[in-house]
């Protein structure tokens, strides 16, 4: 079968970027790193379908002549499946920021000390929380990132909807 | 095996972009900056997609793409646009050294793999069977929801892990206290009690009683929650014209594609987008007008609808998820063709707009409502 | 008998759709969780009688001509292990769901975790099931994506941080074994795996052992194999007492599973044993030692579990049908031991409020059930006769010195070894917290005070009430692991029987008559 080395390089380099950024401590660098690889393999399974052909629809022209839609399916499962992990990783870097945030407001003696000891102790995955080292603005004109996690436990989430008025049931 | 320096010279003029744009996306330092350069990335794959032969991953990797960004752009809306000094970058040299080994490993083994085929790939049967077995000329569609249909079951579920993952994560408002108030709400938050329609009054809009019931339906609600400088009525009232047309091409997406490029989840990402577009343009509000029902119940359907096909015809002691085939000329319509796959593919097609309203409903709007509840961000919701 | 193959998968998936549709119904969703899993585990055992007493049996979904569309295939292998797990999952579910009765759904919130747990069974049993290397990386995902879901349940600092380690470990896992898998289209133009296991042989060797290395990484991570299985006892322990037992007992083992299949057909003609004799020795000496250093017991259990990976992995190492027989009991036995030790240390926790075993005292007089149930898994899984954890090791032991390499006596010497450490370590968790008397002074031994830097020492949580269906549930499993010593002699012929059968050339099998359409 042919293959194309420029297809081979540009993949061989996403895998590069992809591993290196992954292996960073930040969630979001994580991200990217993970969208990266998807791209990555992807790449690799449109370089084994070898010499591009006309597209796969019955009828177009004679089938030798088509790419192969094997890995052309396996493909389109990936990027499903790519796209389904990176919204869940997207959640998960908002409530790590959340909670990393909320960490600095309010916290009580035994859980600071706790936290000093864990943080010591293993060197884990950092969140979000740089805001001290940085400009805390995000690229969104008028949004504050103030701490926002904090809700009053008092009020239940039916009772936010009924403050909210009618038009919060109209969120269904 | 052939070692071509390329085959198309697309792939010429997008392996500079790709490349540049995969080394600059590492090491940008702030986030949507890397975000947007990952883009890139992904539009070249469109690209090369688009010229290798592959219009439906061309389709669905530019909706996911657009889709993603807008997931990253709700995120971030919330977080340090800049990505921090401290957190980062811990053996940065070890780390390039294992990442360009990985890198040119990968390359080696795609060459030496590539360069021992043995024999023709199993796909030279498949043109014959996606007509004869699958009755569709779309290979892939067929491939997706026939002939590979078990993966795409499987891939459903991961798309309703994700959905319920990203509404467990986001509706959590507090470390567990606030669990047991709010454990209802991922699936089934506000549950509509009054149904009744909103209607244009004298005073503004209000819901409909007995006496107001001959005024016309409201039509742009965001009026009442939005603060009137933070509204763009040009917006609004487009993206309310385009709303159902775009649903109509969603589903034309669907159901075409059997024959043509589409499917379940094109359509269903292309009518996501369409909430996307009400989200923005109205707000949480705006989004809960839009949104044809609750989101688990969606990915419930779906689900349900996509296993059904799976089962029944076990009980006609054939194979799972094997299709049958009907056609029948109509008076007026003409001649109909239908394949029972097309059931499981409106089942991706539920599945995709109920994680896409999760992620909206949980990014979008809960972020919103919880950014709110605090007094602080100015989205602009009164 | 082939209608019943497809169930095994669909099943948990309507049930989980449902469970999705009625997500505010709590006694419902407790009731189709039940329901499905026990229709799984009677289908399973049916198929386990059905295939032991003939030939495997495959399924081409969708009626497609094989090798082209999906296969789905059970041989004994597959049918016993859907058995196990099912019945695992099942005694899991009843545990958490007397836990979530009795705490108010803190932990587990029932709209979240009984859709996911269902699509968790569902990966778990697509990947036992699947004739396809592409299905089966669909399984993992399935199942992985459900372990993000659970093992961030609640999403409290703790979690996510421990969450996010085992999220990146295994997304790196899944990226490795996507790219094996092209990679092994790219060979061989088939996914099928009877097929890759027919058309490999035609491979030059190395490019064989290209594709070899990259699918054992692949699964060596998700099966915590040395030197990529430090994740595992960081990522576990903070999970809900439930989600730990089923992920410690199961989600290694689907790798494990795949690492058998690897093996034993998919590459029976490219041999890496001596690699990998030298990982599984790494695996145990180094896993144990690490449960040696612990003071907290969900820690402990995590170690011990790394470490016996390796045993599994000596036997596949070994590679005669002896030892694969050995290998597939074994593993059988560490899914039910383990889980049941699990679910005994969730059962410490709420009666004592800690599960360090510095803290821990006076369970013997306080809570004598409970002693039973930890006390007889433990001697179990440390390796004592006549429990089902001698036999496993004894027959790994026999399999290793009927090949009589100086590098094999080596590995028998290294898994006597762990068998003891592991012993002691879950006796001194014996002696230490059910028998030092309550007022036996506030000074810590200084035989142990060794442990006090370890990680989690100082661990606390409140005392809960166990209510009787926890208590039945893990009362259930070491019943389980009894009869796994009881019936060993026909379990252990099956095994023996799948050993054998593993090791015999595949053929492309072709599709019943009936399932053709």
């Amino acid at each position: 079968m042919n293959i194309s080395l420029v297809l081979v390089v540009i993949m061989a380099v996403l895998f590069a970027c992809g591993v290196y950024s992954m292996l960073e401590r930040s969630l979001t660098r994580v991200l990217i790193g993970f969208l990266l690889l998807g791209n990555a393999t992807n790449l690799l399974l449109l370089i084994v379908i070898g010499a591009p052909g006309i597209a796969p629809f019955v009828g177009d022209g004679d089938p030798s002549e088509m790419s192969d839609p094997v890995p052309m399916a396996l493909t389109l499962t990936a990027i499903v499946i790519t796209f389904a992990v990176s919204a869940f990783l997207l959640a998960l870097i908002y409530r790590s920021w959340q909670l990393g945030q909320a960490d600095t407001v309010q916290d009580d003696h035994e859980d600071v000390a706790l936290r000093e000891r864990t943080v010591e102790d293993d060197e884990v995955m950092d969140d979000e929380d740089d805001t001290e080292h940085d400009d805390a603005t995000t690229d969104f004109v008028g949004t504050a990132t103030a701490p926002i996690t904090i809700v009053r436990p008092e009020r239940s989430a039916e009772a936010d909807a009924d403050a909210d008025g009618d038009a919060d049931g109209g969120e269904r | 095996m052939r070692l071509d320096g390329w085959q198309d010279p697309v792939q010429l003029v997008v392996a500079p972009i790709m490349i540049l744009a995969g080394v600059l996306a590492v090491r940008a330092r702030k986030r949507y900056t890397a975000v947007v350069l990952v883009s890139v990335t992904g539009i070249g794959m469109v690209t090369l997609f688009a010229f290798s032969g592959a219009p439906d991953l061309a389709l669905t990797q530019i909706l996911v793409e657009t889709v993603t960004l807008v997931a990253f752009t709700l995120v971030l809306r919330r977080l340090p646009s800049r990505l921090g000094d401290h957190n980062a970058s811990v053996w940065p040299v070890a780390r390039a050294v294992l990442a360009i080994a990985v890198g040119i490993t990968m390359a080696i083994v795609v060459i030496v793999a590539t360069g021992s085929r043995v024999a023709d790939p199993i796909s030279v049967e498949w043109p014959k069977l996606a007509y004869e077995i699958g009755h569709g000329t779309n290979i892939v569609n067929v491939a997706l929801v026939d002939l590979r249909g078990w993966d795409t079951m499987g891939e459903l579920s991961v798309l309703i892990l994700a959905a319920t993952g990203v509404a467990s994560l986001v509706f959590v408002t507090d470390r567990t206290d606030l669990l047991s108030q709010t454990r209802a709400v991922p699936r089934s938050s506000g549950r509509r009690t009054d149904r009744r329609p909103l209607v244009e009054t004298t005073d503004g809009i209000s819901l409909e009683t007995e006496h107001n019931r001959d005024s016309h339906r409201a039509w742009l609600i965001s009026s009442l929650r939005v603060r009137p400088e933070n509204r763009s009525i040009m917006l609004e009232v487009i993206v309310r014209i385009l709303f159902h047309t775009i649903i109509v091409v969603s589903l034309y997406v669907l159901l075409a594609g059997h024959n043509l490029p589409g499917g379940g989840f094109a359509g269903g990402l292309i009518a996501g987008m369409a909430l996307v577009m009400r989200y923005v343009a109205g707000g949480r509000h705006e989004l809960g007008a839009a949104a044809p029902t609750d989101a688990g119940t969606l990915l419930g359907a779906g689900m349900t609808l996509a296993v059904a096909c799976a089962i029944v015809p076990l009980f006609f002691g054939q194979a799972p998820l094997t299709s049958t085939y009907w056609d029948a000329v109509l008076p007026l319509v003409g001649h109909i063709e239908f394949v029972s796959s097309t059931i499981f593919d409106i089942g991706v097609y539920l599945v995709v707009i109920g994680l896409v309203l999760d992620v909206l409903r949980s990014l979008g709007a809960e972020v919103d409502r919880q950014a709110k509840s605090l007094g602080v961000g100015a989205e602009g919701t009164r | 008998m082939s209608a019943l193959v497809p169930l095994i998968v669909t099943l948990p998936l309507l049930g989980a759709g449902i469970a999705l549709i009625f997500g505010r119904r709590r006694r419902m969703q407790v009731a189709i969780s039940i329901v499905t899993l026990t229709l799984v585990f009677v289908i399973a055992s049916v198929l386990l009688v059905t295939v032991d007493g003939g030939s495997p049996i495959a399924v081409s979904v969708g009626g497609w001509p094989i090798p082209f569309g999906i296969v789905l295939y059970v041989d004994r292998l597959a049918a016993l292990l859907v058995a196990v797990s099912s019945l695992v999952l099942l005694a899991v579910l009843l545990f958490s769901v007397g836990q979530g009765a009795a705490d108010g759904d803190h932990d587990t919130p029932v709209s979240i975790f009984h859709p996911t747990y269902l699509i968790l069974a569902t990966g778990i049993f697509t990947a036992f099931i699947a004739g396809d290397l592409f299905n089966l990386y669909v399984g993992f995902e399935i199942l992985l994506v459900a372990s993000y879901v659970l093992i961030t349940l609640g999403s409290t600092e703790s979690r996510i941080r421990a969450g996010v380690i085992y999220i990146v470990v295994s997304l790196v896992s899944s990226i490795l074994f996507l790219a094996a898998i092209a990679a092994i289209y790219g060979a061989l133009g088939t996914v099928n795996m009877a097929h890759i296991a027919e058309r490999m042989v035609e491979l030059p060797q190395e490019t064989q052992l290209v594709l070899h290395l990259l699918l054992v990484i692949a699964f060596g991570i998700k099966a915590a194999m040395f030197p990529v299985s430090f994740w595992l006892p960081d990522s576990y322990p903070t999970a809900p007492a439930p989600v730990t037992a089923v992920f410690a007992g199961l989600l290694t083992k689907v790798g494990v599973y795949a690492l058998i299949r690897t093996e034993t057909q998919l590459f029976a003609d490219n041999d890496i044993n001596l690699v990998l004799m030298i990982v599984a020795l790494a695996t145990m000496i180094v896993g144990i030692l690490g449960a040696v250093a612990q003071a907290e017991m969900k820690r402990i259990l995590s170690f011990t579990l790394v470490s016996h990976v390796g045993y599994m992995i000596f036997g596949l190492a070994i590679g005669t049908p002896a030892a694969i027989g050995a290998t597939i009991y074994y593993t059988v036995h560490h899914i039910i031991v383990q889980t049941t030790l699990f679910l005994a240390v969730g059962l410490i926790e709420r009666r004592a409020g800690s599960t360090s075993i510095l803290r821990v005292r006076g369970l013997m007089r306080a809570a004598p059930i409970i002693a039973v149930l930890y006390f007889i898994p433990a001697i179990n899984l440390g390796g004592l006769p006549p429990f089902s954890g001698f036999i496993g090791k004894y027959a790994l032991f026999d399999a290793a010195a009927s090949v009589g390499t100086p590098i094999m006596i080596v590995l028998i010497v290294g898994g006597i070894v762990t068998s003891l450490l592991t012993l002691y370590a879950l006796m001194r968790a014996w002696a230490l917290s059910f028998w030092r008397e309550d007022d036996e002074g506030a000074e810590p031994d200084v035989r142990i005070s060794y442990l006090d830097s370890a990680p989690a020492a100082g661990e606390q949580s409140e005392r809960r009430v166990i209510p009787r269906i926890m208590t039945t549930a893990t009362a259930g499993m070491v019943g389980a692991t009894l009869l796994l010593t009881v019936a060993a002699g026909p379990l252990y012929a099956v095994c023996d029987r799948i050993g054998a059968a593993l090791l015999e050339p595949v053929l492309l099998v072709h599709v019943d008559e009936e399932a053709t359409p």
